[in-house]
């Protein structure tokens, strides 16, 4: 029994002190930016991207001789897309890291939770690589900055290209319960053109059997089918879909932009059609340089979540160069003050996602919008941003 | 109509597969098997490992993950309940859900975060025209190897003596060894059955509904709802169950698609109101 006690003792003071000796990572001599981002979870291979994308702006970075002489240091937390998980990672960045900034995360629930419980009551920035929500930036947020195209803006363009371009009229609406603002701007922009979704169907997150819902879309005949939901969900009901002898065209919302769900839908998700900002094909120059520079080091093309990463941090990386920051951990207050002020001003940055600004009432950044279909196999753009309809 | 029939009796019999799991490990280990759900998701990986490998003919598949999944059935059973006494329900029903929690993050280790399915025309054949309802291959392709292991259960537990003494190793296994019948062999026979059994509902239900790592929790829970309705005594009932609960998502999904589980579960509650025992479980009396 004695010796249990010792070894019981020993172990608990080791822990102890490695828990300690771990803790705080914030060294005079580096950089610390966090990010929270799904590294496992409903979102995991958009997470993955985007911690992939940061890893290369930090890598290139300091390749170049870091920021003002120093260093910069990725840390990353897992939210595995779990709101309470993303709060946790993110006051730990925070207040035992110090990082400057965080970016991330990457959907609208989590990045509700942690605008409301970390950006805006401990004063640093926190930067979300995608979450469409229009209601993330109201209420004029001071420190939470969308860094993805709002909802209003991605359906307004799919919506007209669709009605005035190709002719459409009958839309139906399948969609999680969870995510309800898309459906809401999705229905105004057709009430704009004078039309109604002729049936709303919701599932919830991690249904596998949509043969109800579906059959009900059946019956209603629906032209398109508008689905909001993930990867998962929307390859299932795409195949059950086909399977039920549905053959209207699926209409994509930012949840299954990704080439993860090309590989899991397979050949049914020909045809698909999508809006967003950033695609792999877009042939401009600096787009090119940063997929090249990715797939070199990944072995796969970027999705939207790894470029609207990458243009984030390097935000972050020019508002640490432009600004006197005192780079002094106990300090870090004041600098965070610092970024969010330089980030209030940015006027047309120009990303490789599209064209950003900010200002002290807006926080919210993109958007223009490309059409993106499946075609072959991959998403091509099929109208670009900017072009009139 | 006849469409929402026939769907929701095809993903009923896969829901009541996964509930005759549980019937069957509860009638002779008198454990809740928690961890169905997660083997229903190891089953589906095991199809795509096994169509790697260059198995494609969906029959020998199919007998493939059944002996496959019974093997980790097996060591599951040896390593993790065995060596709990039968009293303590609490901490066996723990240690289904420490199982669960093991093989989610296993299949992260082996197979990745990413959702897959089933390489296209996996199950051949044309669809099938019925009226004015048309029948994918998938559908009938699972309506068949369910109806055939379920036929093939009921002829082993009924037809031969090996059967027999599972049942009796059910029904008393103090009774079975005085007849003697090594009734921990049983025990683990049946639950290698029952683990076998839920593989392959795993491969049905992979074409329609993909695998991931965390789709075990949806059907873990739809199958032991199914084995409720159904009656956890009886393995009829849990087939009935699975194909009630099939019929009742598919129908509630097309007029109420919002209220799918809530009305799901009603329905549930409903049939516990009014059979206890289930819709065909068989009320037992103990003579003192």
């Amino acid at each position: 029994m004695r010796i249990k006690q010792y070894v019981s003792a020993l172990l608990i003071g080791l822990t102890t002190v490695g828990l300690v000796g771990c803790s705080g990572g914030a060294d005079n001599k580096t950089i610390n930016v966090g990010a929270i981002l799904s590294l496992t979870g409903v979102l995991a291979h958009g997470g993955v991207d985007a911690r992939n994308a940061l890893q290369l702006a930090v890598e290139e970075i300091n390749a170049s001789g870091g920021i003002k002489g120093r260093q910069v240091k990725l840390l990353v937390e897992n939210t595995n897309t779990d709101p309470e998980r993303t709060v946790s990672g993110a006051l730990k960045l925070a207040n035992e890291n110090k990082v400057l900034a965080i970016v991330g995360p990457d959907n609208s629930p989590t990045a509700f939770a942690a605008r409301s419980q970390v950006a805006e009551p401990e004063h640093i920035v926190i930067m979300s690589v995608t979450g469409s929500s229009p209601k993330l930036t109201e209420g004029n947020p001071r420190w939470f900055f969308r860094g993805a195209t709002p909802a209003e803006f991605q359906t307004k363009s799919l919506v007209q290209y669709l009605v005035k371009e190709k002719g459409l009229k009958r839309f139906a609406i399948l969609s999680d319960s969870g995510i309800t603002d898309q459906i809401e701007s999705f229905t105004k922009d057709l009430k704009a053109m004078g039309l109604e979704p002729v049936a709303t169907e919701m599932f919830k997150s991690g249904q596998t059997n949509f043969n109800g819902p579906l059959l009900n879309i059946k019956s209603k005949n629906p032209e398109a089918i508008f689905f909001i939901g993930y990867i998962t969900e929307g390859a299932s009901a795409l195949t059950q879909a086909r399977n039920l002898g549905v053959d209207a065209r699926f209409l994509g919302s930012i949840g299954i932009i990704y080439d993860e769900f090309i590989k899991v839908a397979g050949k049914s998700s020909e045809g698909v059609i999508a809006s967003i900002g950033f695609t792999a094909s877009n042939e401009a120059a600096d787009v090119q340089k940063f997929v090249t520079a990715y797939k070199t080091k990944y072995n796969q093309d970027p999705s939207h979540a790894a470029a609207q990463a990458y243009d984030q941090v390097n935000l972050i990386f020019q508002a640490i160069q432009n600004q006197n920051l005192t780079f002094d951990s106990a300090k870090v207050e004041q600098d965070r003050v610092m970024i969010r002020d330089y980030l209030e001003q940015v006027k047309n940055y120009k990303g490789i996602t599209s064209m950003i600004s900010y200002s002290p009432t807006d926080h919210s950044a993109y958007k223009d919008v490309n059409i993106l279909e499946v075609v072959n196999g991959k998403w091509k753009v099929i109208k670009h941003s900017g072009e009139a309809n | 109509m006849g469409t929402i029939i026939i769907v929701g009796i095809t993903v009923g019999l896969i829901y009541g597969l996964v509930a005759i799991g549980y019937s069957l490990i509860w009638q002779t280990m008198g454990l809740v098997h928690f961890a169905q759900g997660d083997l229903l998701m190891i089953g589906g990986f095991l199809v795509l490992t096994f169509i790697n490998a260059g198995f494609s003919s969906p029959l020998l598949v199919c007998i493939l993950v059944f002996l496959a999944m019974g093997l980790i059935g097996a060591f599951i059973e040896q390593v993790a309940y065995r060596p709990i006494p039968r009293e303590k329900h609490v901490t066996r029903i723990i240690c289904t859900l420490g199982v669960g929690l093991i093989l989610r993050n296993l299949a992260v280790l082996l197979w990745g975060t990413s959702s897959r399915g089933l390489p296209e025309n996996f199950f051949p054949g044309a669809a099938l025209a019925l009226g004015e309802v048309s029948i994918q291959p998938v559908y009938y392709w699972t309506f068949i190897i369910g109806c055939t292991l379920v036929l093939g259960l009921v002829l082993f537990l009924y037809r031969t003596k090996y059967g027999v003494a599972m049942r009796l190793t059910a029904y008393n296994p103090a009774l079975a060894e005085l007849m003697g019948v090594n009734s921990k062999l049983f025990q683990s026979a049946a639950f290698m059955l029952a683990i076998g059994i839920t593989g392959v509902a795993g491969m049905l239900i992979s074409p329609i509904a993909f695998v991931h790592y965390n789709m075990g929790l949806s059907f873990g829970v739809k199958g032991f709802t199914a084995a409720i309705i159904g009656g956890l005594n009886s393995l009829p009932g849990s087939l009935v169950g699975g194909i009630v609960l099939g019929l009742s998502e598919v129908f509630f999904g097309k007029y109420l698609s919002g209220y799918v589980d809530v009305l799901a579960f009603t329905v549930m509650i409903l049939v516990l109101i009014f059979k206890p025992r289930g819709l065909l479980g068989k009320v037992e009396a103990e003579k003192i």
